[in-house]
């Protein structure tokens, strides 16, 4: 048979019972949606979360620390910091990488006092290569895929800061609201402003640095909102009297390559016996809260997808029996006229092609439209563990479709090769014996 | 008329299970059949008839004895070779006319030929033409079969069983759900496709008012034939 006429005789046999088609392409559909929405919302809080500490908080896509300094480090950092020298073969081996690496820049922890002179706080200091925070700060994807985040973002950054003021540091939302410093920077005396840092140097006596306030930063993240501290590298490295760093930092232009480049990465620093190591952002010990937030995420998208996709099938399912079971005496008058079973069965799986690749059709535009409605919407919602609110938004990766549609064609196509296998099977006598049907 | 039969049947039975208990519906049926006759076979519900229709057009298996078609065994053909000997050599036509709702009237025509690759479109179409000009539809190519009446949605179910110029056409009560008038046009016009194509008609029906319309007249009682 013509390949034409059979994809247009299924075309039409869809237009035979309205309502079942209709009530099968409706199963098919919500799934299709269902599953679309639920992605595209995982897809953004997944997008936005990773943004906003690759980026935001400087994470980065690879993280170098000493061998198991990743744990250490805080206790003893005089045991555990890069020293000056590792540094610097860090730097050349990750140098050796080529473009890959779009910036790098060394950090350097103090868990140290902040000293108003009328207050002091605990603080983490982080004492940041100003190139790399000019690069981070304000990423273009910052923009993009967290908007809040970005907009809660008080300027002049800190790299644009010490330009004016050499000493400059940038302290938390929360440290500030700690600090009670509650009215614009310009409102504020220079003695509100002028602070002194204090921390352990790594020959473990106590060392103090000038400083001033000239910016706050948010983190996002209520456990580092009141003890956040961001100050030049040199500063930190003048507290802590070090020339060292407790870890580098590497952004790259493509995070697919995460991978492989740390793979290559701690090839070479083997090679150079160098006792460092490349982690990834992924890793546990540095995004525990991107990986807990994505694992929480995910169950709850897995089970919600269950029930969506258990709920379809059966509906999909019932009524795709229905409608072929009603047609069992057309199988039987086309096997009577010589149609062999794989060519019934053709017909058939055919027609469900059509229904599902159709109801896939709608089920995007349904699913594009959904999205484009609730984003105008603007639906901000709390997300545990983030400080600021977020936006409800439905962004549907375009490459979902595809994976989606073949589910939903598989699904279709395979139970209704399935179901007329079965009925094909019968005698062609009592096919033509069954009820409904043709006319 | 040829004198080689085209249907031979030995010694043919055929059962069916209804819950416990197994159903003769056939008990060991002898016929011929030959080329170019139109028989009719008459029996009351149950009698076996219908079965032994299904049986000569290979819709069904026997339990035992033998059929020939066309001086083949069919016991010996595979599915497919039976799916080809159905499409080309014979046509079926149903009580309840069995055509397709989605389709015209010509594309109903047209469905067995659909398998059959060597034929282009243009025979095809020609084909379907003259089926439709022999049963009296052609005005009717493009209507759907809901928009038909028993009698003309029959008239369609033959010119379908008659487009693959079979050597054999079935007729399985052809007229029983048909008013009597209409029932005799289509016996009409079966006569008169049987004398100009001579085209071997074998139907069934429990209207014994037809005895005295064709050629040859079975009786089947209690799944056995009587002359």
């Amino acid at each position: 048979m013509n390949s034409f006429l059979e994809w247009k005789l299924a075309l039409r046999n869809l237009s035979r019972n309205k309502r079942r088609t209709l009530s099968t392409a409706t199963a098919l559909i919500i799934a299709f949606v269902g599953i679309a929405v639920l992605s595209g919302h995982v897809y953004n809080v997944h997008r936005s979360v990773k943004t906003s500490m690759v980026y935001g908080n400087r994470l980065g896509h690879i993280s170098i620390f000493k061998k198991d300094g990743i744990d250490k480090y805080e206790l003893r950092p005089d045991l555990y910091e890069i020293t000056a020298d590792e540094l610097k073969i860090v730097d050349e081996i990750v140098a050796g990488l080529g473009d890959r690496i779009e910036k790098r820049g060394a950090v350097l922890w103090a868990p140290g006092l902040l000293s108003t002179g009328k207050r002091s706080l605990p603080v983490l200091i982080a004492g940041t290569d100003l190139g790399m925070e000019e690069y981070a700060r304000d990423h273009a994807s910052i923009q993009a895929f967290v908007p809040e985040f970005a907009a809660m973002q008080e300027r002049p950054f800190l790299f644009q800061a010490v330009k004016e003021v050499p000493d400059a540091i940038s302290i938390a939302r929360g440290v500030r609201e700690l600090l009670g410093l509650r009215r614009p920077f310009g409102e504020l005396s220079s003695d509100e402003k002028e602070v002194v840092l204090a921390a352990r140097t790594r020959e473990r006596a106590f060392n103090a640095v000038n400083g001033t306030i000239a910016t706050t930063h948010m983190t996002g993240m209520p456990f580092l909102e009141d003890t956040s501290i961001v100050v030049p590298l040199q500063l930190a490295r003048e507290l802590v009297q070090s020339q060292g760093a407790s870890h580098m930092i590497l952004f790259l232009k493509n995070e697919r390559q995460t991978q492989d480049t740390i793979e290559k990465l701690q090839s070479e620093f083997d090679a150079r016996r160098l006792s460092v190591e490349a982690l990834p952002f992924a890793d546990d010990r540095i995004g525990l809260f991107y990986n807990g937030t994505m694992s929480f995420l995910l169950s709850i998208v897995s089970f919600f997808s269950v029930l969506i996709i258990g709920a379809s099938v059966l509906i999909i399912v019932n009524s795709m029996t229905m409608a072929l079971l009603e047609r069992a005496r057309e199988m039987g008058t086309l096997r009577a006229f010589g149609f062999t079973p794989q060519r019934v069965r053709g017909l058939f799986v055919k027609e469900a092609f059509w229904l599902a690749g159709i109801s896939s059709g709608i089920a995007i535009v349904l699913a594009e439209m959904i999205g484009y409605f609730v984003n105008r919407m603007h639906i901000m919602y709390e997300t545990p563990g983030i400080v600021y609110r977020t936006q409800l938004r439905i962004i549907i990766p375009p490459w979902i479709y595809l994976p989606l549609t073949l589910v939903i064609v598989v699904i279709a196509t395979g139970f209704s090769f399935w179901l007329v296998r079965r009925k094909t099977r019968e005698r062609i006598a009592v096919l033509l014996l069954e009820s409904g049907a043709a006319l | 008329m040829d004198s080689q039969p085209l249907i031979r049947i030995h010694q043919v039975q055929k059962s069916y299970r209804l819950g416990e208990v197994m159903i003769p519906a056939l008990k060991g049926v002898d016929l011929n059949v030959a080329g170019g006759e139109f028989t009719v076979l008459i029996g009351a519900s149950g009698s076996g008839k219908s079965t032994l229709l299904n049986l000569i057009g290979c819709v069904d298996e026997p339990d035992s004895g033998e059929i020939w078609f066309d001086g083949q065994a069919v016991a010996a053909l595979n599915e497919k070779e039976r799916s080809e000997l159905r499409n080309r050599k014979i046509g079926f036509v149903f009580q309840s006319f069995n055509l397709i709702p989605v389709l015209s009237v010509a594309e109903n025509i047209e469905l067995p030929l659909l398998i059959q690759p060597e034929l282009s479109a243009a025979e095809r179409r020609q084909r379907v033409e003259s089926a439709l000009a022999d049963v009296g539809l052609a005005e009717y190519r493009h209507h759907l079969p809901d928009r038909l009446s028993g009698g003309q949605r029959q008239r369609v179910a033959i010119a379908r069983a008659l487009v693959t110029q079979p050597k054999l056409i079935l007729a399985d009560e052809p007229t029983a759900n048909l008013d009597s008038k209409t029932a005799h046009m289509i016996i009409d016009l079966l006569l008169d496709l049987n004398r100009k194509r001579n085209v071997t008609f074998f139907f069934c029906s429990h209207d014994e008012k037809l005895i005295g319309r064709v050629g040859r007249v079975l009786h089947i009682v209690d799944g056995l034939i009587s002359a």
